[in-house]
């Protein structure tokens, strides 16, 4: 993480607090194509994935006042926002984003190789949390890494990920258990002492 | 209420990652708002998740999209203070020229903006958004009082926003140069009541004429070929929008 990003963010969501225009417009300009490929990902169509960052930036504009930097993160802040504005939207629609999954994986691997960050303003905060998290999630295994995934990234429970991976609920409810257990563990081992 | 840490721990991960449903989250959701303890165990796994969304190629997206949120949230704040009573300049004025002009209602405001114009300008200069003007500039006397704002687009259209009424005598005209690095300033024009919008010619860009100054002329203009014939009352310089 770079200390400089988050200040910067930090301080950008304080002046968008205060009804500042151009402050919000450099939170936009910062964030704005980390937020669309999260929102791509959770929806899979571009038109759909444009109006939930819209509707994100709307939100984040409203809600910038009950920002509170010493619970969250700025960017846990928005991508919090811009799941939830995914996830409002990915109930409407017929089917979710089939192809989360592989896509997430795949991200997985270009972040272990360290292929994204080539430009350092679009890092924001969350280069160096980015590659650990890949890392510890890389080592767990595949089907419990999936059952993350489809909560995380597509908002199901534990009952609708065990009719996706066709494995019984309890099993299901196991290995999240488990799998987060793993993570905070190993995570653990990547905060500084 | 005392409460199992373990229990929390548990409920606190389910909750950030997204797979507590039902009436199990709206019980937690309650004991969020109620417990700092919770708030901070929902906090912590949120961070520890949260990168999972910053993993995917950066994607720009299309210019509209910045225009639509602007228009709901900035646009949609200028109108509102529209229709306060305060001082109404001509309603042709499009949403950016507006907004500096929203900027100048207040000095404490428009030294924190000017503030994060210096701070980030450097930081975040790499590519404008389009509905946002390239440059900007803000012209003050020699009190720092500010007068008046100036944005450029990137291909040369300048706007001038006045912020307050400078005290002119009426048979005088205010007259606006472009001063580059070297030789002598480039008159852009006088500065009349109607006149707010130019096109700025080759030479006087602002990557080309860094400065904006405005002097005080007998009317109809400067007296001398070579620059101002009066005093310059307001100078700014252009800075990265």
């Amino acid at each position: 993480m770079n200390p400089e990003d988050v200040d910067t963010l930090r301080l950008l969501l304080a002046a968008v607090a205060r009804r500042d225009g151009n402050a919000l417009g450099q939170l936009y300009k910062l964030s704005s194509a980390k937020l669309f490929a999260l929102s791509l990902r959770i929806l899979g169509r571009r038109e759909l994935a444009e109006e939930a960052l819209q509707e994100s930036f709307v939100s984040i504009w409203n809600n910038a006042g009950s920002y509170n930097e010493s619970l969250a993160g700025p960017m846990t802040w928005m991508v919090t926002i811009v799941r939830n504005k995914c996830f409002d939207m990915l109930r409407r629609l017929p089917a979710g984003h089939e192809q989360a999954v592989d896509e997430f994986e795949q991200d997985l691997l270009n972040t272990l190789a360290g292929e994204e960050g080539a430009d350092p303003a679009m890092l924001v905060e969350g280069g160096q949390q980015a590659r650990a998290l890949a890392s510890c999630l890389s080592r767990l295994e595949k089907r419990q890494r999936e059952a993350l995934v489809l909560a995380w990234l597509q908002d199901l429970s534990h009952t609708e990920i065990a009719e996706r991976v066709q494995a019984p609920v309890g099993t299901i409810k196991t290995w999240i258990r488990r799998a987060m257990e793993k993570l905070r563990t190993c995570l653990a081992g990547w905060e500084p002492q | 209420m005392k409460l199992n840490q373990e229990v929390i721990e548990k409920l606190a991960a389910e909750y950030a990652l997204g797979s507590l449903k039902g009436g199990a989250r709206r019980r937690f959701e309650t004991l969020l708002r109620e417990n700092a303890q919770v708030r901070l165990a929902a906090s912590v796994w949120q961070d520890r998740l949260h990168p999972m969304g910053l993993m995917a190629t950066p994607v720009e997206p299309r210019p509209e999209v910045w225009k639509a949120i602007e228009a709901r949230t900035v646009g949609a704040h200028m109108a509102e203070r529209d229709r306060s009573p305060v001082k109404q300049a001509q309603s042709s004025v499009n949403s950016a020229l507006r907004f500096w002009r929203w900027l100048g209602l207040s000095s404490t405001a428009f030294a924190a903006v000017l503030l994060a114009v210096l701070l980030f300008g450097g930081v975040l200069s790499q590519k404008p958004a389009p509905a946002l003007p390239a440059y900007m500039a803000v012209m003050a006397d020699d009190k720092a009082e500010a007068f008046f704002v100036a944005s450029a687009t990137s291909d040369g259209q300048l706007r001038i926003h006045l912020l307050r009424q400078p005290a002119i005598p009426a048979d005088r005209s205010l007259e606006l140069w472009a001063v580059p690095p070297n030789g002598k300033p480039k008159s852009l024009g006088l500065l009349t009541e109607g006149r707010r919008e130019l096109k700025l010619e080759p030479g006087r860009t602002p990557a080309q004429a860094p400065v904006l100054a405005i002097s005080l002329e007998p009317a109809g203009g400067s007296t001398n070929p070579d620059g101002p014939s009066g005093p310059v009352l307001y100078s700014g310089k252009w800075l990265p929008a």
